[in-house]
């Protein structure tokens, strides 16, 4: 077995996915957070214990933004008008995470708790 | 808006230059080194073309390419950046030890300069694609003196951190030459690992493979991911606190390949 060829086979590995998110389809806890003026809109957010949870973003402009949660390395940087969206691992009670627009550091802030 | 510019610009041109320093540091171990040197300056300068080509496109044509496609195709670009690298480092390994026919070796390393370029392009374009797109935010919206700070705050943090490289490899032409070759197989081992590591937390993130996303254990208590070592670890090597099923699955099938890979040819050499 040659190198380039596994290696070739390893980089399929992200199609593979592309096939299975049509089977993904189950409902989780969903929540949307705006980034707009620099800031971020909630700017306090409680999401539950124990389960994955969805994080829509949409960023409202003015410019780009980067929403960042940097101990899970989430990094979505989002022209203005785009959305996209994380799903977070299951987190304990009590966890805080700081998800913060880091194109308006200082400013675009949103404290998660979970609960 | 100068501090913001620069830390942006620092960080993202620092994690790009890394891989960048480590390639120039190789090069210069080699004979042909200006050849070489040319071929990963001509890939980082391909790599900025991409970022600002993709950043363009993603602030113009919101509607083709939105959040989602954008998301995508960094996901595609770190698994190709990964992939040529472990292909890299093999090829590297293979290449320093052996002593084969010369024509077949010149024409090898031909093929295998455009990969080296490759590797050096991506890893730029990578990080290059978010540090263009707040730039062309903030440039858009800034006014007067806010311009200046930002370019101020650009300028700096890229020449900080094209310094930081700079003494890297200039410092790296005092070590020996075998334990420099050495030295960057690992380093660009530990790179790539974290790529991977990286691209299964993306994978993840977009809700694919689901059936894989919960963590095996949880290591939090030991040696966290989030600072320290445990973070270091982390950036460096793609260290996971809290693991994921996918993580674990790859990770073995990733290092079982390179320890197949490169066990066997340090026997015969011992021979």
């Amino acid at each position: 077995m040659n190198a380039p060829r596994l290696i070739l086979l390893l980089m399929m590995l992200p199609l593979l996915c592309l096939a299975m998110a049509a089977a993904s389809a189950a409902e989780m806890p969903t929540f949307m957070i705006l980034g707009q003026g620099g800031k971020l809109i909630p700017a306090t957010l409680k999401i539950p214990a124990g389960q994955r949870v969805k994080l829509v973003f949409r960023n409202l402009g003015p410019g780009p933004e980067e929403f960042e949660i940097t101990e899970m390395r989430i990094e979505k940087v989002l022209a203005e008008g785009s959305e996209s969206f994380a799903v977070l691992p299951p987190r304990k009670h009590g966890d805080r995470i700081r998800l913060f627009g880091e194109f308006h550091s200082g400013t675009a802030e949103c404290l998660i708790t979970v609960e | 808006m100068f501090l913001n510019a620069f830390i942006i610009t620092w960080r993202e041109s620092l994690e790009a230059l890394l891989v960048v320093g480590i390639l120039l540091a190789w090069a210069n171990t080699r004979e042909d080194a200006a050849r070489y040197r040319r071929v990963v300056l001509a890939g980082v300068a391909g790599g900025v073309l991409c970022a600002i080509l993709v950043a363009a496109g993603a602030m113009l044509a919101r509607e083709t390419l939105s959040g989602d496609a954008l998301d995508i195709f960094q996901i595609v670009l770190l698994f190709a950046a990964w992939g040529l690298l472990t292909q890299m480092i093999l090829w590297m390994h293979s290449n320093a030890k052996s002593m084969g026919n010369e024509l077949r070796e010149r024409a090898r390393s031909a093929g295998n300069a455009w990969g080296v370029a490759l590797v050096a392009g991506l890893a730029v374009a990578r990080e290059g694609i978010e540090t263009v797109m707040f730039l062309f935010g903030a440039f858009l919206q800034a006014r007067g003196q806010a311009w200046l700070e930002l370019a101020g705050g650009m300028v700096a943090g890229l020449g900080l951190a094209c310094l930081v490289a700079a003494v890297g490899v200039r410092g790296s032409r005092y070590l020996r030459l075998g334990w420099l070759f050495r030295a960057s197989e690992v380093l660009l081992l530990a790179i790539a690992s974290a790529m991977l590591a990286t691209g299964i937390d993306r994978v993840l993130g977009r809700d694919w493979l689901t059936m894989l996303a919960d963590p095996m254990w949880d290591a939090g208590a030991w040696l966290d991911d989030t600072h320290g070592l445990g973070g270091i670890l982390a950036s460096f090597a793609g260290y996971r606190a809290q693991p994921s099923w996918l993580w674990g699955i790859c990770y073995v099938i990733y290092l079982a390949f390179i320890a197949w890979r490169l066990w066997p040819r340090r026997e015969v050499v011992a021979k």
